[in-house]
């Protein structure tokens, strides 16, 4: 029996009953509850969670958490498509254009986009994945500091696809975000910076937090000020199932974003944030109509959604054969195996087949779940935004603020929520863009410690650093495809001129 | 005006940023200095804000007086609003630090419902049921600790 056909048969047994069936479904709805409510993450759900699974048996314990994961990831596309706050880090390109589908009176749509997508993506990631994973694995493990480095700047240069408006302004909100990813302790020498002493800030600026600010409260706060919370958006919830003529149009677009997330996922430290941000670029520069995108169009949603959700099962494939978590979520995972006594790798491969068997079923199954209950719960999530904005807003409201301080219980996180809340206000007010600030506060952490590591490792030599990169054949691709990426916008204006 | 505003509030905040630099020791060779990396930043951000308010001064001493800018002038912002929800975020988050979730929730939910046009009494039933609801979720279920100094519940 193929290796294949033992994958997706040895765990039956541990999967098929009914119990274990309850827990998925339970799981994944939680799950999509958790990413839907702005402030709450997976990241944290997951970590709350891990206790409550002392007393489960290894299989019902991981599949639990992995249902959660998978639901937590569709769900953040919830509140992205409705309320314009990304649940989810990596649901912040589904904002671009989920949320201005839902002002056009298309929540339903848009929910049953991201739904389709994220559960075609996350299907494709179990089933591709458990073919090439022992490839794309070790292609992963062979990366250094230049192709980490590499990776950082590949994933900034989808900001030049995303810049609405003025390009400047959007560099110097990318430049802006790269600087307050300087904050907290130097990834070399780990001395303190721009800290002011606080240690709150030693381990730099809450991610999360900025991003319920920049996004959730100053969004609120704009709304308040045009007043227009008094207008009510009317939702098309009637026909949601019709679209799926819309979704035939979007498979080969599915397909290239779930292949960027896989590959992206596989990638130790990328995650669903980074393949979203890509797989846009990629969609902004494939697309027959890039100018659409960002104004509501079909196309950003599959692209985003796929990409995300596709990388649950990179980052889980890479966990599971090589120990390496994919992302923050899969970190906390390896702690959900370690308290059950096994230790994720090759050797969990050999002596624990039955599990990974009864893993990969029971990712199939959780997405499976999650397109359900994502569909059936359509009308209903739709419904939420058609609430009045008195009913809708003051209960955000207090959500970001528990929820900024729910992740490190700590007051300090409200309050640098409020500050960028402020900040992003500002900016939407003077028209800069927030996107690009967000993204370069995720890459920049990565592009400073992996462009210093490399430039030591090269002892201070540039012309060495850069022979580095063109000399070594993945990093040579990443490069080449970064300078593709980033002078494709002015070929495509020259070509136009020209036609 | 908008790009006078944005590169001259930039450059005083880079200035200052910059000087905070020198704050950082000097380790080992010119890559592991801590200050390195950020004064590259400063430096490309000091570039592109002279360039924003370069723009801003070209733009200003172009400007024609149009009916179109009247328009726009005339338009009507609603600032007060922004600020009185914001001001009652802040009172809201240094409450929680005093007292327990439940009661600063329940007011502060009041005052932003009518804040939005609500009234009072739909406001107090909306606000009793939600702060119950939150409580539930946040203090029982998820079992997020708060620590205020005065715990009424």
């Amino acid at each position: 029996m193929g290796i294949f056909t033992r994958l997706y048969s040895e765990g039956l047994p541990l999967i098929l009953h009914i119990q274990m069936i309850l827990l998925m479904f339970f799981s994944v709805f939680l799950g999509i509850t958790i990413g839907a409510l702005p402030g709450l993450t997976v990241t944290m759900g997951i970590s709350i969670l891990l206790p409550f699974t002392y007393k489960l048996s290894p299989v019902a314990g991981i599949i639990g958490l992995l249902g959660v994961y998978v639901g937590g990831n569709y769900g953040g596309s919830i509140s992205a498509c409705l309320i314009n706050i990304p649940g989810t880090p990596s649901a912040i390109m589904t904002t671009l254009d989920g949320y201005p589908m839902t002002k056009k009176g298309f929540a339903g749509k848009a929910i049953f986009l991201s739904t389709a997508s994220s559960f075609l993506g996350g299907i494709f990631s179990v089933v591709v994945l458990s073919l090439i994973s022992p490839v794309i694995a070790r292609i992963a493990l062979s990366f250094t500091s230049v192709e980490y480095f590499l990776i950082g700047i590949f994933g900034l240069s989808a900001i030049a696809y995303i810049i609405e408006g003025s390009f400047l302004k959007g560099i110097i909100s990318a430049m802006l975000g790269l600087l307050i990813a300087t904050i907290g302790s130097d990834p070399m020498v780990g001395h303190p910076r721009f800290t002011f002493n606080r240690p709150e800030l030693f381990t730099g600026v809450e991610f999360i937090t900025a991003m319920i600010g920049l996004f959730g409260v100053a969004e609120i706060l704009i709304q308040l000020e045009k007043e227009e919370y008094l207008k009510q958006v009317k939702q098309n919830i009637k026909n949601i199932y019709s679209n799926f003529k819309e979704l035939k149009s979007l498979v080969w677009v599915i397909l290239r974003s779930s292949i960027t997330g896989v590959i992206i996922g596989a990638i130790p430290g990328a995650g669903g944030t980074i393949a979203s941000i890509v797989s846009y670029g990629q969609q902004k520069r494939f697309s027959r109509h890039p100018e659409r995108l960002g104004k509501g169009d079909p196309e950003g949603i599959a692209a985003a959604e796929s990409a995300n959700n596709a990388c649950t099962g990179g980052a889980m494939i890479t966990m599971l054969s090589l120990g390496i978590p994919g992302d923050a979520v899969t970190a906390i995972l390896i702690g959900a195996f370690m308290i059950h006594g096994l230790r994720p790798g090759p050797v969990l491969f050999k002596q624990n087949f039955e599990l990974v068997s009864a893993i990969f079923i029971g990712m199939f199954i959780c997405n499976i779940f999650m397109c359900f209950i994502g569909l059936a719960g359509a009308p209903l999530f739709a419904r939420l935004i058609s609430l009045s904005k008195k009913y809708l807003n003051p209960a955000i409201l207090v959500f970001t603020i528990i929820g900024s301080y729910a992740i490190r219980n700590n007051f300090f996180d409200v309050g640098t929520m409020l500050m960028f809340a402020v900040i992003g206000y500002l900016m939407a007010k003077v028209k800069i863009p927030r996107t690009p600030l967000v993204l370069a506060l995720i890459l920049g952490p990565i592009i400073e410690s992996n462009l210093r590591r490399s430039l030591i490792l090269a002892d201070g030599d540039i012309l060495l650093f850069l022979q580095r990169i063109i000399t070594r054949p993945i990093s040579a691709c990443i490069f080449f495809l970064t300078i593709f990426i980033l002078f494709l916008p002015l070929l495509g204006k020259r070509f136009n001129r020209e036609a | 005006m908008d790009n006078i505003y944005i590169g001259s509030i930039l450059i005083v905040v880079l200035i200052f940023t910059y000087f905070l630099t020198f704050s950082f020791p000097s380790v080992g060779g010119i890559f592991a200095d801590p200050a390195l990396y950020p004064r590259i930043i400063i430096f490309i951000l000091m570039l592109l804000s002279g360039v924003t308010l370069f723009n801003g001064l070209k733009e200003m001493k172009n400007k024609k007086h149009t009916g179109e800018e009247i328009i726009e002038k005339g338009k009507k912002t609603n600032l007060k609003k922004p600020i009185e929800v914001l001001f009652c975020l802040i009172i809201y988050f240094s409450s929680l630090n005093y007292f327990n979730l439940i009661i600063p929730t329940f007011i502060f939910l009041i005052i932003i419902f009518m804040i939005y046009g609500g009234k009072f009494r739909i406001g107090l039933i909306y606000a009793i049921f939600l702060a119950f609801s939150l409580y539930v979720l946040f203090e029982i279920i998820f079992k997020i600790p708060f620590f205020p100094k005065y715990k009424i519940f």
